[in-house]
């Protein structure tokens, strides 16, 4: 198992990637996949993640090929969001949660928890109506439920006094 | 709608998020509220909880002499209560801030806590001196509903606050109510807890304070209150952070990490608390009685306990890695401290007195023994003008310090980075001494030192030699130094609040700090500015951040 061998992955429509053992080893799922049975000479099918998201997942895998500290330097959940990451979220929100479930699903931490900061950042400081309106969630709640709600943990009794 | 947030999806984001946030999140949707709801009640802290507002005590002792019927509690707690009645199975962490807020977790019976931190002071002489808390409530909805009943027989009578009433308007009956009450919230978490805080001012009330020169072995506890205390933090498996206060801590320290009737007391503790109140446990501890005088240092070696001869009469304890110290040691405390504790990690707390405490060693400040503590990685406070080295506590391993740090001047700056050379922060509040002239000097004999000890010879540094004085001629030497082995300090961020030498100094360090990404220094001139900017683009070509302003502290 040389480190310059190739990988041949199959996303969910069937796309093959051929990408290096290297990049594939920042997934721990491959990793310990290929670690478990070798080289299986055989592409690997991944039948949860489609063609275009994994294109992302491999540009980002490529672009931090070489990062000495890729496990271990997001552990600081406050800290800043590197530039090229920051440029590299900046995708439409299906995209995303599609990245979110494709990190998850192939054990790639760093980049769910880049991906996950990026979510969460669109929720601080927001109010629920403008949560709503950003991630175009429809407001399921029946005018008593919401009113219970609303008594509940509503602002407005909150701050007063 | 193409794609949304799935549950999976949220349950990876909802711990990025404070306490606002969650509030806000569990209001958007029902499939939100359900997710996010546990969340938003697992961390029940004083001031960033959102409705601390409710359980604030009223202040009406200001208003009139005449005592409110409900005391200093916040009628609006009732709402809170209800809340809390309701979520109470998610609640891990706790902080209580206000006597209401024990009040209703008490009544609520959380019994899932991860943390416990009591900081309140249930018995105060100053600002709700003259609020009674009166049982006999008469039937306000708005009130606080209480049923569940304190149980005598769990907690005994020795360990409650006994003062004379004089002080207190409010009645011990009530105050040792509400010590019972803490008592049983704890007891009622004993296998789930594993951080215990009885923190400042609620220490009083908790533990019972005796005059100290009453028993010899632990002076503030009786008997009876040490036996509570100890069988009810033995039944704490999952314990690893505790704070207890200056009574019980003394018995603490001489217990922890011991055998007790054959168990390991509190086995899990890495993280502890010392108020460092005047006591005599640590001294009998390090300093047996008996041989008093011919017992004054110890020797810590790299991970090894002490040597054999003291290795009976110390406790000697290794599960401990975090000692917060919460208020001012003497040198003497602190290197007895280092004794007991030779695998601490991380060290931080208060200042430390400038005088040691001779009298507690029988010995002057320039007999100390080294002591080398070789895990300490971390350390915060503590290091007001650095005395542990000149008291002769050797920190090799230390990656970061600050930032409280004065320095007296350039000469302990360069000793602190000779001795820690693993230091990659360091955060220096003030760097005093005001002979710019002197401190090239010495910075550069130094420089010279070190190049000969790392095995560089002397021979390539003769023209730096010769302008050793000036500052300006020094640059092709330094040019030449900072590319040997064993001249580069590891430093990687550099904070320097306030500085009184001009731009000379620093940059003759800067030269040795090739790894640095994040600077910042305070009250330097423009002229300094330039003078780094010229000379030292070299070695800082790595820095990220850069922060650079002049407060003109020194005009000119």
């Amino acid at each position: 198992m040389s480190a310059h061998s190739q990988i041949l992955l199959t996303s969910s429509e069937g796309t093959e990637f051929l990408i290096d053992r290297d990049i594939a080893d920042k997934s721990m799922l491959l990793k310990c996949m290929l670690e478990d049975i070798g080289e299986i000479g055989q592409a690997v099918p991944l039948p949860n993640v489609s063609g275009p998201i994994l294109t992302k997942v491999i540009e980002y895998c490529t672009h931090h090929r070489d990062d000495p500290n890729f496990l271990s330097a997001n552990d600081d959940v406050t800290a800043d969001i590197d530039e090229w990451d920051l440029e590299y979220c900046k995708v439409d929100q299906g995209t995303l949660y599609e990245l979110i479930l494709a990190a998850n699903y192939l054990d790639i931490k760093p980049l769910m928890d880049l991906t996950c900061k990026t979510v969460a950042n669109m929720i601080k400081a927001k109010s629920p109506e403008e949560i709503r309106k950003t991630f175009n969630i429809t407001n399921d709640f029946t005018p008593e439920e919401e009113d219970q709600v609303r008594r509940e943990n509503g602002k407005d009794w909150v701050d007063e006094h | 709608m193409s794609a949304c947030l799935i549950p999976e999806i949220l349950f990876q984001i909802a711990p990025l998020l404070d306490t606002h946030a969650h509030l806000s999140c569990l209001q958007v949707c029902r499939l939100w509220h359900t997710v996010f709801t546990p969340y938003f009640w697992s961390n029940i802290n004083d001031y960033n909880w959102p409705w601390c507002n409710l359980l604030k005590p009223l202040d009406n002792s200001k208003r009139s002499n005449s005592t409110p019927l409900r005391g200093a509690l916040n009628p609006k707690a009732r709402l809170f209560q209800d809340r809390l009645s309701k979520y109470h199975d998610h609640v891990r962490h706790l902080t209580i801030n206000y006597d209401s807020l024990l009040l209703i977790a008490f009544e609520a019976q959380l019994t899932q806590l991860i943390s416990l931190h009591i900081r309140a002071h249930f018995v105060s002489t100053h600002r709700y001196s003259r609020i009674r808390y009166d049982s006999t409530l008469p039937s306000d909805p708005t009130a606080l509903r209480l049923s569940r009943q304190v149980d005598d027989s769990r907690v005994p009578e020795s360990i409650f606050f006994q003062v004379p009433e004089v002080t207190y308007h409010l009645s011990i009956p009530h105050a040792m109510e509400f010590t019972r009450k803490c008592w049983h919230l704890i007891l009622d978490n004993t296998t789930t807890l594993q951080s215990l805080r009885i923190m400042k001012n609620s220490r009083q009330t908790l533990l019972r304070l005796a005059p100290p020169s009453r028993a010899r072995d632990f002076p503030y506890l009786r008997a009876d209150s040490i036996g509570f205390l100890k069988g009810t933090l033995e039944k704490m498996s999952r314990l690893n952070e505790l704070e207890v206060g200056s009574q019980a801590e003394e018995f603490v320290l001489q217990s922890i990490g011991r055998e007790l009737e054959g168990k390991k007391f509190l086995p899990l503790v890495t993280g502890l608390h010392y108020s460092a109140r005047p006591g005599n446990a640590l001294l009998t501890l390090l300093h047996p009685p008996a041989d008093l005088d011919t017992n004054g240092n110890v020797n810590v070696n790299n991970n090894t306990h002490s040597t054999e001869q003291d290795e009976r009469q110390i406790s000697v304890n290794t599960t401990v890695k975090v000692l917060t110290l919460h208020s001012t040691v003497s040198i003497a405390c602190l290197r007895d401290l280092l004794v007991i504790f030779p695998r601490l990690q991380e060290l931080s707390g208060a200042a430390h007195d400038f005088l040691t405490d001779a009298s507690h060693h029988g010995a002057q400040v320039g007999e100390f023994d080294r002591i080398i503590v070789s895990n300490i990685k971390y350390m915060t406070g503590l290091c007001h003008e650095f005395h542990l080295f000149r008291f002769n506590i050797r920190l090799p391993c230390l990656r970061s310090i600050g930032p409280q740090l004065y320095f007296r001047n350039v000469q302990d700056m360069m000793q602190v980075l000779q001795l820690c050379p693993e230091l990659e922060i360091l955060e220096v509040k003030e760097l005093r001494g005001m002979d710019d002239h002197m401190a090239v000097m010495y910075v550069n004999l130094h420089t010279q030192r070190d190049l000969e000890m790392s095995g560089g010879g002397g021979s390539h540094i003769v023209d730096g030699d010769d302008d050793n004085g000036d500052g300006e001629g020094d640059v092709d030497g330094s040019g030449i130094t900072r590319r040997r082995a064993g001249m580069d300090w590891r430093i990687q961020t550099l904070t320097i609040q306030h500085s009184q030498y001009r731009g000379h100094t620093i940059q003759q360090l800067l030269r040795r700090m090739p790894n640095l990404v994040h600077l910042e220094l305070g009250s330097i001139s423009a002229k300094a500015v330039e003078v780094i900017g010229e000379t030292c683009y070299g070695s800082l070509e790595d820095v990220r951040q850069m922060k650079l302003y002049d407060i003109e502290y020194w005009t000119n």
